[in-house]
C-alpha cells in the first residue's frame, strides 16, 4: 500500500528553468495576465523513509546535515526519525546562502522556541517578508520565477529544522501563489503586491479571525457557571478564557496537562494571572474530574477533509472522555489551518519529537541507548475521529465537522488568488 | 408566513432613500415582531428574508438616481421570496410522498401543516397506509392532526406519548415536521421529538424530517439546555394538566413544568425533506455556508 502512495506522491524535481533572451520574451507575450503555475512544493509531508530510494532522494533534498536516528521505531519507520541537531550543526551546505531571518526563524524552530501553530505561521511569514524586502531581481532574470526558485531552498530549510504545520503549509502556497501571479508586473510592484497579499493573509486570515472566534465563543457558548476543561496550552484558548473573564462571565477552569512538554503550565501561569479559578492534573487523573465539566475547549494544529482534527498528542483522549460523558466538545481553528488531506489514524503523518525528553528524569534509565531492545516513541500529534466533537469554531461560524469540505470550497482568500 | 408578507409591504411602504436607510427599517421591524412574539421561527425567516432581498446587491442598478425603481426592485425580490415559500409546500410534498408505499405504519407527532400536506398528497396518488399519532401532550395537538387526516379517509390511530418505545417494532417510518432546523442538521421541534428519534433510532426505524429551507437558522445548540428561550411560559397548563392546579394550591412547593421544544441531534435524523430536494442532515450545514457565505 505504500508503494502506491509513494508513486502518486514522488515529488517532482522540474523547475521550468527559461531560456534567456528570444525564448523569454515570447513565454512573457504568451503568459501576458495568466497567473503562473508554482513548480512542486517539497513535498516532505508524504516522503516515505522506510523505502531506501526515496530515503536517498530526501537526503540529498537536505540543506542541514541532519543525523538519522540510530533508534528507530519500526511502526513509523516511514516518517523521519533524526537526531535533534545542535546549533552549530545548522550549517547550510556549501553554495546554499539562507537568508539571516530564515536562519534565525529555523533556529528558533528546531529548538522549540517558537511553537504553536499560529506562532510558527506569523515567524514564518515575518521571516519572509524580511527575504523579500532584500530581494533584488538578478539581471536578465524574471521576477516570479527567480524568487520562486530563491525561495525553496528557504521552504527547504525551514522544513528540516522542524518539519512544517498545517498552516505553515497552507501560507507557503498562498505565497508562492501571490508570487506566480506578478509575472507582468515590474520588480517594485511585484515586491510591493507579494508584501501587500502576506500582509493581508496575516490580518484577515489570523489576526482577524482570532477575535471573530474568540467574541462568538463567549457571545454565545460561554456561560455563568461553566466548568471548561482545556488540554495543554492552545493560544487561541487562552485568549477566549481571558477576554471572557474580563466581560465578568463566572467559570471556571480545568487543565489537563501531559509529560513531556507540560504546556499546560504556560497557560495555567497566564490564566492564574488573569484571575481565572483554576484546576491543574495530568492526563492520568482525567477519568475522575471530567464528569464536572460543562464544556472541552481545543485548539488544533489543524483540521482535515474528512472531519479529523490534528492537534497535541493526548487531546484525542480527552475528547473522547468528554464525548463519552456528553461533554459537548468545541474545536477553535481558524481557516487556514484547513488542509485538503484526509486523514484516518494518527500513524500515517505525524511528527517524531525527541526521544530524549521522555526518559530525562529517570537516572536508572542512564544507558538506554545502548540497550538493544528498547525503543522510545515520543509523537507530536494525533487525531480525533469527527464523531468525538460536536462543532468546530471558525470565523465565518460554527460548523459541524461535516462541513469542512464546503468551508474549503467557498475560501474567499484562495478565490481570490485564482 | 405571515412574517414575509409584512416585510414585503414595508419595502413598498418604507420611505428610506438609501440602502441602509432600507436594511435599519427592515431591522427595527423585526424586533418590533420578536418582542411580542419572540419565536426562532420569525427570527429564522426574516434573517434569509433580509439575506435574498440585498443579497445580489450589484445587481441591482444602483447607479439609478431614483431610489423608487431600486426600492421596487427590492419589493419583487420580496415577493419572489413569497411566492417561492407558498410553492415549497407542494414541491416538499411531490417529492416526499414517494417514501410512503402500501402497507405502511407511519407515525407522526404534534400537528405540522406539511406533515399533513405529504400524507393528504400520497393518499391522493392512491397509496394505502396508516397513521398512528401521539397525544403530543401537553399541547395536546392531536386533535387538529387526527381530525385532518380522517377527513382525507386515512385510518388513525390515537397513541400516549408513553407508548411510543412498546408500539415502534411495527412502524414503519417516522415523519415530523420542524419549527426549527440548526446548524448541524439537528431539529428543534415541540417536545416528544427527541424521544420518539431516539427510539427510532435504537430500532432502526427512519426518521424523516419536513423542514422548508426558510426555517434553516443560525444556531447551534450542545446540549439540550441551549435552546433559546420561548416567551410562551415554561409552564404550559394545556387542559389535561389544569388538575395539577388544585395539587399546586395545596403544595405551593410543587414545580410543574416542561419546556415547549427540544432538541434533537443530527445523527438520529435519516434524512430532510426540503424546498431544496432530500438532504442528509451534514447537507444542512453546507447549504448554510452556501446562503450566508
Amino acid at each position: 500500500m505504500s508503494e502506491k502512495a509513494s508513486n502518486r506522491q514522488s515529488p517532482q524535481q522540474q523547475s521550468p528553468q527559461q531560456p534567456h533572451g528570444q525564448g523569454q520574451k515570447q513565454q512573457q507575450t504568451k503568459r501576458q495576465g495568466q497567473p503562473q503555475q508554482p513548480s512542486r512544493a517539497p513535498s516532505n509531508a508524504r516522503v516515505q523513509m522506510d523505502l531506501p530510494h526515496k530515503r536517498k532522494q530526501a537526503t540529498k533534498k537536505q540543506i542541514v546535515q541532519l543525523k538519522v536516528s540510530t533508534k528507530e521505531v519500526a511502526l513509523f519507520s516511514h516518517l523521519p526519525q533524526f537526531e535533534k541537531p545542535a546549533s552549530v550543526s545548522l550549517m547550510a551546505k556549501s553554495g546554499e546562502s539562507i537568508h539571516p531571518a530564515i536562519v534565525t526563524v529555523g533556529l528558533k524552530y528546531s529548538e522549540r522556541i517558537i511553537t504553536g501553530s499560529n506562532a510558527r505561521v506569523m515567524a514564518m511569514l515575518d521571516a519572509f517578508i524580511a527575504f523579500i524586502k532584500d530581494y533584488k531581481t538578478p539581471h536578465s532574470k524574471v521576477l516570479a520565477l527567480d524568487l520562486d526558485n530563491q525561495l525553496k531552498p528557504l521552504i527547504q530549510f525551514i522544513e528540516d529544522c522542524r518539519p512544517m504545520s498545517i498552516g505553515m503549509r497552507n501560507a507557503v502556497k498562498v505565497v508562492r501563489g501571490a508570487i506566480g501571479r506578478t509575472t507582468v508586473m515590474p520588480e517594485a510592484e511585484a515586491k510591493e503586491h507579494v508584501l501587500a497579499v502576506i500582509d493581508e493573509y496575516k490580518k484577515q486570515k489570523i489576526l482577524d479571525a482570532d477575535k471573530v472566534i474568540c467574541d462568538k465563543v463567549i457571545a454565545e457558548k460561554i456561560v455563568n457557571g461553566d466548568v471548561i476543561l482545556t488540554y495543554g496550552s492552545s493560544y487561541i484558548v487562552q485568549r477566549i478564557l481571558t477576554v471572557a473573564h474580563e466581560k465578568g462571565i463566572n467559570f471556571r477552569v480545568i487543565i489537563v496537562d501531559s509529560n513531556p512538554k507540560f504546556e499546560g503550565r504556560t497557560l495555567l501561569e497566564r490564566l492564574n494571572a488573569a484571575g481565572i479559578d483554576c484546576t491543574y492534573l495530568l492526563l492520568t487523573g482525567l477519568s475522575y474530574v471530567v464528569k464536572d465539566a460543562t464544556k472541552f475547549l481545543m485548539g488544533a494544529h489543524g483540521l482535515l477533509s474528512n472531519g479529523a482534527v490534528v492537534s497535541r498528542a493526548g487531546s484525542a483522549v480527552v475528547a473522547m472522555m468528554a464525548h463519552y460523558n456528553h461533554i459537548p466538545v468545541l474545536v477553535c481553528c481558524e481557516t487556514h489551518k484547513f488542509y485538503e488531506r484526509v486523514q484516518l489514524d494518527a500513524i500515517c503523518n505525524n511528527e517524531l519529537e525527541d526521544a530524549e525528553s521522555l526518559l530525562r528524569d529517570g537516572t536508572s534509565m542512564a544507558g538506554w541507548k545502548e540497550n538493544e531492545k528498547l525503543r522510545v516513541l515520543n509523537l507530536a500529534y494525533d487525531l480525533t475521529p469527527m464523531e468525538y466533537v460536536s462543532a468546530v469554531v471558525t470565523e465565518v461560524g460554527l460548523v459541524p465537522t461535516t462541513s469542512i469540505p464546503a468551508i474549503l470550497r467557498e475560501d474567499d482568500f484562495k478565490k481570490n488568488l485564482e | 408566513m405571515a412574517v414575509v408578507v409584512a416585510l414585503t409591504e414595508l419595502l413598498r411602504l418604507s420611505t428610506a432613500s438609501t440602502l441602509h436607510g432600507i436594511l435599519d427599517d427592515i431591522k427595527f421591524a423585526v424586533e418590533d415582531i420578536t418582542r411580542s412574539h419572540n419565536s426562532i421561527e420569525v427570527k429564522s425567516t426574516s434573517e434569509l428574508f433580509t439575506g435574498f432581498v440585498t443579497r445580489k446587491c450589484n445587481d441591482l442598478q444602483l447607479e439609478t438616481e431614483d431610489f423608487s425603481i431600486i426600492k421596487g426592485q427590492l419589493a419583487e425580490r420580496g415577493n419572489q421570496f413569497a411566492t417561492r415559500i407558498n410553492k415549497s409546500g407542494k414541491k416538499i410534498a411531490q417529492i416526499a410522498m414517494s417514501f410512503i408505499r402500501d402497507d405502511m405504519v407511519v407515525l407522526t407527532h404534534g400537528y405540522s401543516v406539511l406533515v399533513n400536506s405529504i400524507l393528504l398528497a400520497a393518499v391522493e396518488q392512491g397509496r394505502r397506509f396508516s397513521v398512528l399519532v401521539t397525544e403530543s401532550r401537553p399541547a395536546f395537538d392531536v386533535l387538529k392532526t387526527a381530525e385532518e387526516l380522517l377527513s382525507n379517509d386515512i385510518p388513525v390511530t390515537i397513541i400516549p406519548d408513553t407508548s411510543v418505545a412498546h408500539i415502534m417494532s411495527d412502524v414503519d417510518l417516522v415523519l415530523i415536521g420542524a419549527v426549527a432546523v440548526v446548524e448541524n442538521g439537528g431539529l428543534l421541534n415541540s417536545i416528544g421529538t427527541y424521544q420518539i428519534s431516539l427510539i427510532a433510532s435504537a430500532l432502526n426505524t427512519p426518521v424523516y424530517c419536513v423542514a422548508p429551507s426558510f426555517k434553516f437558522t443560525r444556531l447551534y445548540p450542545l446540549s439540550q439546555k441551549d435552546i433559546p428561550e420561548e416567551k410562551a411560559e415554561r409552564l404550559v397548563l394545556a387542559d389535561s394538566w389544569k388538575q395539577y392546579g388544585l395539587l399546586k394550591e395545596k403544595y405551593p412547593e410543587l414545580q410543574v413544568e416542561t419546556s415547549p421544544l427540544d432538541y434533537t441531534p443530527p445523527n438520529y435524523l435519516t434524512l430532510l425533506f426540503t424546498d431544496l430536494g432530500v438532504l442528509t442532515p451534514s447537507a444542512v450545514s453546507d447549504e448554510l455556508i452556501k446562503l450566508y457565505s
